[in-house]
């Protein structure tokens, strides 16, 4: 089974997180994340997941720090590492990207956006 | 040009003592030799370097203010006398305090120097230069703030949003114990979600409008508004709109920005032809004023001013959609350009939207509106 590590502050998004994969029937191995500081010691030990999904806005250790040091860390480098975005941060988007994240995935508010999320998600965990 | 009528006899030199500038004659002992330079007359001016003015009377200027010699004044009146020209010195700062020096020939070796201390309007120039610095640094910490601010709006309104939308939307789904009238309730409360998301969408782009960095082009936004009615009508097979456009509307004007003013206007002129029988559009150019006029529903000219105001609706939601959110950034893009926009329309019978993205000098003489 495949192994997300989710990094996400708000509690709600977790649990979406959660409430989707479920009803989607998608069995993944979901291991949570409250923080940057919580994400690097999950990623300390083995074994690695096969995603990553990092939000950007985090109290104590923020996403782009996470990703910095995912990257400049020999075992960690090659990780999928996708970011969370609330739509209309271009800034943030640029940021991210030249610090080497794989890819992007929006936050969903409406409808039927979730849908997307999951066949992303199913894809980047690509087995 | 000669002095212009008569004056009571001596008092030619008395004017000379009340004029706020230093006179000083002066004579070359030596015409080839600009340190010959010999103080013969001054008016009462004093001069504010401290130089007490009577007292070089009679005496060569480099004896008594060494320093001159390092400068190019001495040369400068003596090129004054060789040419027979006046001459206007460069900007001369002496003792801490700013001077303009004109020379002016006389006769023979003889030569004027009319001084003028420049000291207390260059340092309130310098003032303003250093309020115009403050003020754009304020601005540019200002610009900043707002995109803190808008970044902040847009991740933490949205984060209760997706709950909200996620959390009803399951529960809409998996029908815990809801009836018909629960379900529609959820519906209502995702609709309101979804809208709240839509004007933050909104809101955002609003203020992305004042933090983009403008770079003028040449546009042609002819071109601009037959990429967007193409658009349009694939978008809507169904609609027949009569679309008038000249060949060609040259501005020069920020394309990003150009077309998200084109695109909302004529959008709008779309929008508001829906229930017209014969929907047209007509788009024409004339002196630099761009205007779009088409048939449709218009609006009452009494309340054209909240055609402007974000948020700020004349038809409702139920009539035709949208967030009145498009002609207060369309406003926002034309100032940013110094440009000028106005509508004008009566209800049933149409709107008119005309517009210019230059300041009105640019555009010739005849500008409308």
């Amino acid at each position: 089974m495949a192994r997300i590590l989710l990094v996400e502050d708000n509690e709600d998004d977790r649990a979406l997180f959660r409430m989707v994969l479920s009803r989607h029937g998608v069995e993944v191995d979901l291991v949570e994340a409250r923080d940057g500081v919580e994400a690097l010691e999950i990623l300390a030990k083995d074994p690695l997941p096969a995603l990553v999904l990092l939000d950007l806005h985090m109290p104590r250790l923020d996403g782009f720090a996470v990703l910095k040091k995912i990257r400049a860390d020999e075992r960690l480098a090659g990780l999928n590492v996708m970011i969370l975005t609330s739509s209309d941060e271009n800034a943030d988007m640029r940021r991210a990207r030249a610090r080497g994240a794989n890819g992007f995935l929006s936050k969903p508010t409406g409808f039927g956006g979730w849908d997307e999320v999951i066949v992303r998600i199913a894809r980047n965990c690509g087995d | 040009m000669p002095a212009i009528g008569t004056l009571p006899p001596n008092t030619a030199l008395r004017l000379l003592d009340e004029v706020h500038e230093h006179v000083i004659v002066y004579r070359f002992d030596d015409p080839e030799d600009a340190l010959s330079l010999r103080v013969m007359w001054a008016n009462r001016e004093v001069s504010p370097s401290g130089v007490d003015v009577p007292s070089l009377i009679g005496r060569r200027l480099v004896e008594v203010l060494p320093d001159l010699a390092e400068t190019t004044v001495p040369y400068a009146y003596l090129a004054c006398v060789q040419n027979q020209e006046r001459i206007e010195l460069p900007e001369l700062h002496y003792q801490g305090r700013v001077f303009l020096v004109t020379a002016v020939p006389l006769e023979g070796s003889w030569v004027a120097g009319l001084i003028r201390d420049i000291t207390a309007s260059r340092s309130t120039e310098e003032h303003m230069q250093a309020r115009v610095t403050q003020a754009t640094e304020e601005l540019r910490r200002t610009n900043a703030e707002l995109e803190a601010f808008a970044s902040s709006v847009s991740h933490d309104l949205r984060a209760p949003l997706r709950a909200l939308s996620g959390f009803s939307q399951y529960l809409a789904e998996t029908q815990h114990g809801l009836d018909d009238e629960g379900r529609y309730l959820m519906t209502r409360i995702q609709g309101g979600a979804t809208r709240m998301n839509a004007l933050i969408d909104a809101l955002l782009r609003l203020s992305r409008i004042q933090r983009h960095e403008m770079a003028r082009r040449s546009v042609d936004l002819a071109a601009q508004m037959r990429e967007l009615i193409a658009a349009l009508e694939e978008q809507e097979p169904e609609r027949t709109v009569r679309v008038d456009l000249p060949e060609s509307i040259r501005v020069e004007a920020d394309p990003e920005l150009s077309r998200i003013v084109v695109t909302n206007l004529l959008r709008n002129a779309w929008k508001f032809t829906r229930g017209t029988p014969r929907a047209r559009i007509n788009v024409t150019l004339k002196d630099g004023l761009v205007r779009i006029k088409d048939n449709g529903v218009g609006f009452d000219p009494e309340y054209a001013e909240q055609l402007w105001k974000p948020f700020a609706r004349l038809h409702s939601d139920d009539t035709f959609d949208g967030l009145g959110i498009g002609l207060a950034i369309v406003l926002r893009i034309v100032r940013r350009h110094g440009g000028h926009i106005e509508a004008s329309g009566a209800p049933g019978r149409g709107a008119t939207f005309a517009f210019r993205l230059n300041p009105e000098s640019q555009d010739g003489a005849n500008p409308a509106g």
